[in-house]
């Protein structure tokens, strides 16, 4: 009996012996069938973006990581898609994550680019410094942030700075109090997470220029495209987003810098004309300037160009110079 | 019957090195752990000492963009919450494991108890969708709320997460409290009904409140669900059991936060201090639990 087992156990083993190594052969067929094939497969560069460098070549088969903002993700996401598709042997990731992260990362040595849509804070410059990191901060688009509002407080508004402040700061308790004519309901008021770099900018270049805090009362949401669908489903709702997620059925207010003055809506030309009052500079950082013909320098060299301009505006975003 | 002793079940040629992995695996998960636990108090300590521990813990304004850190609104929008869906869960969660124990046959046991297990395999955010989609539309319609994200809809999300632990633990402890005394009582000449009143369930007691401080841990830690239907106001609502007002959990807070905020500030200190104080609560309950389920009668009177 037991000797039969035994045999039986011998062969059991034998096969998983077998199966094991034709396993290991497939994979390796794979693999191998995978990189003889994979230059015939992969797409051939998109015409239009031609090749910027073609001297040299340390950058080609780099690999870079870019981690930051979520307003400057979609920015850095197309661009490296772009960048890719002309120099096909770099490989760019990109991550999300807040500035917050994009700052503490490039501090900690941990990305090679940071994204973000403020300027670093003292606690962060305190940091750097005592990691020994400069950070250069790169311009690589301009943002202006819409005050968005739902359909049913009005299909369309114009509103001065002060009153839009004076409605984040909670001080009217009805639409009705801020402006005459809108319907006799409460505000509800949707604000970013605190240490967002959107937040901050609003608050920053709205409310502080009024001596005015934002209401603790504000729901908060995680990130632009919540913001704009929290909007979106709720009734007699405000609240604010960048504007290059401006999409959906809200309602984007007009803003004046001072009462009397002009409305101007957030379009792009508004914002490169400067007369747009909430706009800012989205950043691309590094650790000290990139060295010349690395992969950073190249990637941001591309980002700043007229080819990376052109998908920074076509994400919705103001492209920092007239672009074809 | 064979005999299991320690001797002869390892005595065989690898004996000394599977003990020493098993050994060397088990004190890295201990290792990890309080590596853990050192690095929260470490980056949590700072807050303490910067904000002062009674501002942290019950200041009542918490805007770190203007360096308020006050986080009582939000320790007690997570109370509120977890009061709330235990308000809920627990009769439900009790009555559901009674039933389970005692009166099912045991082939609908069978068939739905898995139904139960997987309610609490499912992950959080499925739920979050649920509430978010349909709970808190039909809340602000029933109403007549502006926002249908308030105390309430997190509430009920959450007592549907728990309700599994409280009932597969609680079933459990019934259903092994010991046959002897059922029948004794009723050769007493007890009803069915009398002996689940008065010798079951006091003889289980202690395991369903067992079970009870395991659900308020889960519910108290529980982020992503909560986070979108909570309505993430940080302000402790007007009056304070008014139900019906959006409110921010510590878990919530620390989750949307944490990505924006600058390394190193006070702002990050006191969201790994707002760990602490998440870490403490369910440090104790568990204890609790822990030590009230070894005080269940149950386990050593078997025979």
């Amino acid at each position: 009996m037991s000797n039969i087992h035994d045999k039986k156990l011998r062969k059991r083993k034998m096969n998983g012996k077998t199966l094991a190594l034709f396993a290991v052969v497939f994979i390796a067929g794979l693999l191998i069938g995978g990189y003889a094939i994979g230059p015939f497969v992969v797409p051939p560069p998109e015409p239009g973006l031609g090749d910027l460098y073609p001297e040299d070549s340390a950058w080609r088969t780099g690999s870079l990581r870019i981690v930051g903002s979520t307003t400057v993700l979609p920015i850095a996401n197309a661009c490296a898609i772009a960048f890719m598709n002309v120099y096909t042997e770099t490989a760019i990731t990109v991550e999300g994550g807040g500035s917050g992260r994009g700052y503490s990362e490039i501090i900690s040595g941990l990305t090679d680019i940071g994204d973000a849509s403020r300027e670093p804070q003292h606690k962060e410059l305190d940091s750097a410094a005592q990691a020994g990191v400069t950070m250069v901060l790169h311009e690589v688009a301009l943002d202006g942030i819409a005050v968005i509002i739902n359909p049913s407080v009005a299909n369309a508004l114009d509103l001065n700075l002060e009153t839009i402040a004076k409605i984040f700061a909670g001080e009217y308790a009805t639409w009705a109090d801020a402006k005459a004519g809108l319907p006799d309901h409460e505000i509800i008021i949707f604000s970013r997470e605190q240490g967002s770099g959107t937040r901050g900018t609003f608050e920053e270049l709205c409310l502080m220029k009024f001596n005015k805090e934002l209401t603790t009362g504000a729901s908060e949401v995680p990130s632009n495209p919540a913001m704009r669908q929290s909007v979106e489903q709720t009734d007699y709702s405000v609240g604010y987003v960048g504007m290059g997620f401006l999409t959906g059925d809200i309602v984007v207010i007009n803003v004046a810098a001072e009462a009397g003055d002009t409305y101007y809506a957030p379009t792009p030309e508004n914002v490169k004309l400067g007369i747009y009052p909430v706009s800012r500079y989205l950043y691309m950082v590094t650790n000290g300037i990139p060295e010349s013909g690395s992969l950073i320098d190249r990637f941001i060299d591309f980002v700043k160009s007229p080819d990376g301009q052109a998908v920074a505006e076509a994400e919705g975003f103001v492209a920092l110079y007239p672009t074809a | 019957m064979v005999k299991l002793t320690r001797n002869s079940f390892f005595s065989f040629k690898f004996k000394d090195r599977i003990e020493i992995t098993l050994l060397i695996v088990s004190f890295l998960s201990v290792l990890i752990l309080s590596l853990i636990t050192i690095f929260l108090f470490y980056e949590g300590a700072p807050a303490f000492m910067e904000i002062g521990t009674f501002n942290l813990l019950f200041g009542d304004n918490w805007a770190p963009f203007y360096g308020r850190y006050g986080a009582a609104p939000l320790i007690y929008g997570s109370i509120m919450i977890v009061v709330g869906s235990l308000v809920i869960s627990i009769p439900l969660g009790v009555i559901a494991a009674i039933f389970f124990a005692e009166f099912i046959p045991r082939w609908l046991g069978d068939l739905i108890k898995p139904f139960i297990e997987l309610l609490a395999a499912i992950p959080s955010i499925i739920f979050g969708f649920f509430g978010l989609a349909v709970l808190s539309p039909i809340i602000s319609d029933l109403f007549g709320l502006a926002l249908g994200k308030t105390a309430f809809t997190a509430s009920i999300v959450l007592s549907i997460m728990v309700v599994p632990t409280i009932v597969s633990i609680s079933s459990e402890v019934i259903s092994s409290v010991p046959n002897d005394y059922k029948r004794a009582s009723i050769a007493l000449g007890a009803t069915h009904w009398q002996t689940l009143k008065n010798v079951v369930l006091p003889t289980a007691k202690l395991g369903i409140v067992a079970s009870i401080l395991l659900a308020f841990g889960r519910a108290i830690g529980e982020t992503v669900a909560v986070l979108m239907v909570s309505g993430a106001v940080a302000k402790i609502p007007v009056p304070f059991w008014n139900y019906f007002k959006p409110v921010q959990t510590i878990t919530g807070s620390i989750a949307l936060d944490m990505g924006e905020v600058p390394f190193g500030s006070t702002h990050y200190h006191a969201l790994f201090g707002l760990g602490i104080v998440l870490f403490v609560i369910t440090f104790v309950f568990n204890t609790i639990s822990d030590y009230v389920m070894r005080k269940a009668p149950t386990a050593e009177v078997q025979i």
